[in-house]
């Protein structure tokens, strides 16, 4: 037995899954993952091999969302003025003055493009946005409007003229999505829905999620019940990551935590519970952590990723 | 929410009682082997109390530390993660809270002492118990204690090493020479005179034979064939001896004699 705000809520996710299926083959875990992300309010980082439908997926998205979307492509000469936005002179009445015009920052849903082109400094203008939702140009601090995330894309391959994201950015995304290749029935779905009809048409996307809702969802998403248990069990395996010294360098953060309940708690709510369970912790552990962590040389000799220590850290 | 907080009460009533009630079993078994063990060596069954109480005190804490809604939930299923939650939320009021709240009442109904024991372990337990007790009563009936195997053990016992050995070992003139393979080391008849000599030594420790009394009388004694490894040994100290012997002696001299010369 579920409350109908729960019910509501997973027949709402049914129907971007199904809708966002019409343009994207598979990726089920990745959709999955940016509405979690959605949900909590907070930032994604996409990483996959190009030609994934990353760019796609949220793009797609952002269409089933009543929200206001904007794309930026990192380039490794985009300025964080080009991000942020910035002051031009205007004349007015009175005469000349500096008008604030406000950058593509200024959305609900961001795209960052292959954000490990743009420069560290670029970079670092998303830092204050990501975490505090505002932006300071000058003397001036604007608030951005909510929901806000950031949606951002990286290639793990052609690392030459890229810049790898600085800990304290990473740590600000909650997830790091990894998309893989597709399966081979998969494949071939997708190259007939390419290559038979016409793309540029595509599926009509009526959006469903409007800013109300999301609200909604997001507070839904908070007030699910969790067990003590569930708590100390999320604490334990970030905790871990700081203690297995013999794997890891440098472990997660608190953030780490907070972000990995909550997680567990979307997960509930999609699943349409209305209490988390240990298994939920377990499988949004992976795209919290993986970033997070920086596994040592010991790990790296072995060739363990990422994943291989978090599975190590789960048994 | 207050039913819900009754319902719990409830439960946690029924982890108690299953909880108390196998600490009282396992208890009760300590119990019986403690009285048995007594009953053996005719010390009072009352002292089989303390152990008993001991081991209830002991267990009945620790499991009662270790109580918890998980126990419920691993007997059954529908209730997994949501009984703890629950349990844990029981003063939040929101719509989603009290949603689970009657969930969880709902299934409530399922939990029972006979649901969350586990009965084959208990059976078994049971069973011995009743095992137990059927011993203590058959050997009070029969009057059996530990006394009543003393001879039995001390006669399987040396009187001088205390160790349990075979009796046949110590008489047996050829307990080493009939062993497959005994010869492996030197010529057979001559493991057998070893055999032999040693039997003689054990039985002079064992106070049986007197053996100095006839080394001396024995002396003299010559053997037909002295070469190592030629031909059967036989002693003739009986007919070359110059020595004046008793009779008695003797007879028990060429008994001896007679005896080690036995292939």
């Amino acid at each position: 037995m579920t409350t109908d705000s729960i019910q509501k809520a997973k027949d709402a996710f049914d129907y971007i899954t199904s809708e966002i299926g019409k343009v994207v083959v598979g990726q089920q875990q990745v959709i999955k993952q940016i509405i979690i992300a959605i949900l909590t309010e907070s930032n994604a980082l996409l990483e996959g091999y190009p030609g994934l439908a990353k760019t796609l997926t949220v793009s797609t998205l952002s269409k089933l969302m009543d929200l206001k979307f904007s794309r930026i492509q990192g380039t490794p000469d985009l300025m964080p003025s080009d991000v942020t936005g910035t002051y031009v002179l205007e004349e007015t009445k009175s005469g000349r003055e500096f008008k604030f015009q406000p950058g593509p920052i200024f959305a609900n849903v961001v795209l960052m493009d292959e954000i490990n082109r743009a420069t560290p400094k670029t970079q670092s203008a998303l830092l204050e946005a990501m975490q505090e939702r505002q932006v300071t140009v000058g003397n001036h601090t604007y608030k951005l409007e909510r929901p806000f995330f950031v949606l951002a894309t990286q290639n793990p391959i052609e690392q030459e003229g890229t810049y790898p994201l600085p800990e304290a950015q990473s740590d600000r995304f909650l997830f790091k999505i990894k998309t893989d290749y597709p399966s081979f029935n998969d494949e071939v779905d997708i190259v007939t829905r390419y290559t038979e009809f016409d793309e540029k048409g595509g599926p009509e996307l009526k959006p469903l999620l409007k800013k109300d809702t999301i609200f909604k969802l997001q507070q839904l998403v908070r007030q699910i019940p969790i067990a003590q248990d569930i708590k100390r069990y999320a604490v334990e395996l970030v905790k871990k990551t700081r203690e297995r010294k013999e794997l890891i360098e440098y472990g997660a953060s608190p953030r780490a935590s907070i972000g990995l309940v909550l997680a567990a708690k979307a997960h509930a709510l999609l699943d349409g519970r209305n209490y988390v369970t240990k298994n939920d912790v377990r499988e949004m552990v992976y795209p919290i952590l993986r970033h997070r962590i920086i596994i040592n040389f010991e790990a790296e000799r072995n060739n363990f990723n990422e994943d291989d220590v978090i599975g190590y850290l789960l048994k | 929410m207050e039913i819900l907080k009754q319902a719990l009460k409830q439960v946690k009533q029924i982890l108690f009682f299953v909880s108390f009630f196998t600490s009282l079993i396992n208890s009760l078994i300590v119990f019986l082997l403690f009285a048995l063990l007594f009953f053996f060596f005719h010390v009072a069954w009352i002292y089989a109390l303390i152990p008993f109480f001991v081991f209830l005190g002991h267990t009945t804490l620790r499991s009662m530390r270790r109580i918890g809604y998980y126990d419920v939930e691993k007997k059954i299923p529908d209730l997994e993660w949501r009984l703890r939650t629950s349990a844990d939320n029981a003063d939040r009021k929101d719509e989603l809270a009290m949603d689970l709240h009657h969930d969880v009442l709902q299934r409530l109904h399922q939990v029972s002492a006979a649901r969350i024991m586990n009965k084959k372990q208990t059976i078994s337990k049971i069973a011995t118990i009743l095992g137990l007790c059927f011993l203590l009563v058959f050997f009070s009936l029969n009057s059996v204690h530990f006394d009543d195997f003393i001879p039995a053990i001390q006669q399987g016992m040396s009187p001088i090493t205390g160790f349990f050995v075979k009796e046949s070992n110590l008489t047996d003139v050829s307990f080493f020479g009939d062993e497959d393979g005994a010869n492996i080391y030197t010529e057979e008849d001559q493991i057998n005179y070893g055999n032999k000599e040693e039997v003689v030594e054990l039985n002079q420790m064992l106070g049986l034979v007197d053996i100095n009394k006839y080394n001396r009388d024995g002396e003299g004694k010559t053997f037909k064939d002295t070469a190592i490894g030629s031909g059967n040994r036989e002693a003739l100290g009986s007919e070359n001896s110059k020595e004046k012997i008793g009779d008695e002696d003797k007879q028990i001299v060429n008994n001896y004699f007679r005896s080690i010369n036995q292939p």
